[in-house]
């Protein structure tokens, strides 16, 4: 059973954004608690609006009421995992669906690169139950199971380095026109080419970028949407499949199944068809999720990708223009939270100069072991 | 976990669950666990059989054939004790038996390719711990 629309039809009505990089002076709570406030002021309500709080990445839960003096009637707390990104959005829509609350704020703090994280050696905690078990052999880090993913794909598709480059140089042309973006400087496909090696075949510049930052939505009814400054952005469509099965090892489908799943659903529930998109959001850990993003969400065939992308399809101006604010690769890893907000920018018609033209509907898409997708509109049907 | 072996890299944490598998590699055995149910393999130490949902189960010794499924190369260097090895190689195996793992090739330095058929070899580095590589067949 699909569901075929979601009650109070849930919209953002505000979203928020702290400046991304280098910001030592603020732990996760500072960061949150910012954009937050951002999120705020763009939807035009007040802390003692909100009923609803979700938080990720953000280390206590109670810490973040107490600071901000809130009381909500929903409250949950997610794993600081890009994955959750949707989830968190899933949630809140649920909450608004269901009644169980009125006003949700979602927030996302990250202080990752002031704090050092570096996603590999001791630390490392991805993977089913962290990495540990595979030290010993030197295995550690979310970008070498990626390498080993992209290996795979290239030894059954004939997928290459330099299809990569494109989705780099691609999402780097689009951060060269957000100011927000960290990386603004355009590179060729020789500079992907030419750079060094971090878990061969992926490059430098196949990874996203870890930095400090903080993202916060607003999510409300339609009914309580027309109190709110700006006009809101209505979640369409939101659907979460999972391949936590043998998740301990990189998975022979790429997530194909689940990303299939969530496709044979999410269309229906949103109303619409995957031609009538204007722009897509792609999670962007590293350049070949978003090929398995590609592949397992329909826009080409299996196997198919590397060539797809090289036609220019995912540039301003393409067919499917995607991670128009340079994503994770080129604007700032905040795992997923910002190419939500770009999405609702994008809508909006906020975006200067890489706006797309009569943005209308735009698909967020991640691929993990929790796939999950979001469809965003202008209009509620 | 750095030991004071001697061994620079890291070791396995040694538990109720594992110490059976890791007493199989210091007798040269690659041990799996079986659901006793429904005979589904697994290399995870789970208690519950993710097949079936079983908790009956005994080890199996593996045949150590598989198949080389992917491999990356680090070419930065997230562990000191490998340090002297950089860039080496990762290999995920898929066994004959079904389940997969990560390991290293008897040579880390050189990206098998993806298909070869390896078998495995057993490589004491400290006197609790042998781990498990792989060399081809």
């Amino acid at each position: 059973m699909s569901i075929t629309s979601l009650a109070g039809r849930p919209a953002i009505v505000g979203v928020g954004t702290t400046p991304y990089g280098r910001l030592p002076e603020y732990d996760q709570y500072d960061l949150g608690a910012w954009a937050l406030k951002e999120a705020l002021s763009d939807s035009g309500l007040a802390l003692g609006d909100l009923d609803g709080l979700i938080v990720s990445r953000i280390g206590d839960y109670q810490r973040f009421g107490e600071m901000l003096g809130i009381n909500p009637r929903f409250t949950a707390q997610l794993p600081g995992q890009g994955r959750m990104a949707g989830i968190a959005i899933q949630q809140a829509a649920m909450a608004i669906a269901t009644g169980m609350a009125s006003v949700v704020a979602i927030v996302y703090g990250n202080n990752g690169r002031s704090s050092h994280d570096r996603y590999g050696g001791e630390g490392d905690q991805y993977g089913s139950g962290g990495a540990g078990q595979w030290f010993p052999y030197g295995m550690t880090s979310p970008g070498a199971l990626h390498a080993m993913l992209f290996e795979r794909h290239s030894a059954l598709y004939g997928t290459t380095s330099a299809q990569l480059a494109e989705i780099a140089v691609t999402f780097r042309q689009h951060a060269s026109l957000n100011p927000q973006a960290v990386m603004r400087d355009p590179i060729s496909i020789e500079t992907h080419q030419n750079s060094r090696f971090i878990c061969e075949p992926l490059h430098l510049f196949d990874y996203c970028l870890i930095n400090d930052g903080g993202v916060a939505l607003i999510i409300t009814s339609q009914d309580r949407a027309k109190d709110c400054r700006k006009k809101p952005v209505y979640i369409r469509g939101v659907e979460q499949a999972t391949a936590l099965a043998d998740s301990s090892m990189p998975p022979d489908d790429f997530w194909r199944k689940p990303m299939q799943s969530i496709s044979k659903r999410i269309y229906k529930q949103a109303d619409c068809s995957r031609d009538e998109l204007n722009a897509l959001m792609i999670y962007d850990n590293f350049t070949p999720t978003v090929l398995f993003s590609l592949e397992g969400y329909g826009f080409c065939p299996i196997g198919e990708s590397g060539p797809w992308v090289k036609e220019g399809h995912l540039r301003l101006g393409g067919r499917f223009p995607a991670n128009t604010s340079g994503g994770h690769l080129s604007e700032s890893y905040m795992q997923g939270w910002a190419l939500n907000v770009e999405a609702v920018r994008q809508i909006r018609g906020e975006c200067g100069d890489r706006q797309v033209e009569n943005a209308e509907l735009i698909q967020y898409m991640a691929a993990a072991p929790i796939c999950t997708s979001i469809i965003y509109g202008v209009l509620p049907r | 976990m750095i030991p004071s072996t001697g061994h620079a890299k890291p070791l396995p944490v040694i538990d109720r669950h594992n110490r059976t598998y890791w007493e199989g590699t210091r007798e040269h055995e690659l041990r799996l666990l079986a659901c006793d149910d429904c005979n589904h393999i697994r290399y995870q130490t789970f208690s519950t059989c993710p097949h079936c949902g079983s908790d009956r189960r005994h080890w199996i010794c593996a045949s150590g054939n598989g198949t080389v499924w992917s491999w990356t190369r680090f070419h930065k260097t997230y562990f000191p004790g490998f340090a002297t090895d950089m860039p080496y190689v990762v290999v995920v195996i898929e066994l004959d038996e079904g389940p997969k793992l990560f390991a290293n090739m008897v040579d880390m330095r050189v990206p098998p390719k993806i298909g070869t058929r390896v078998k495995a070899v057993f490589e004491a580095v400290t006197d609790d711990v042998t781990l498990v590589k792989f060399k081809p067949a």
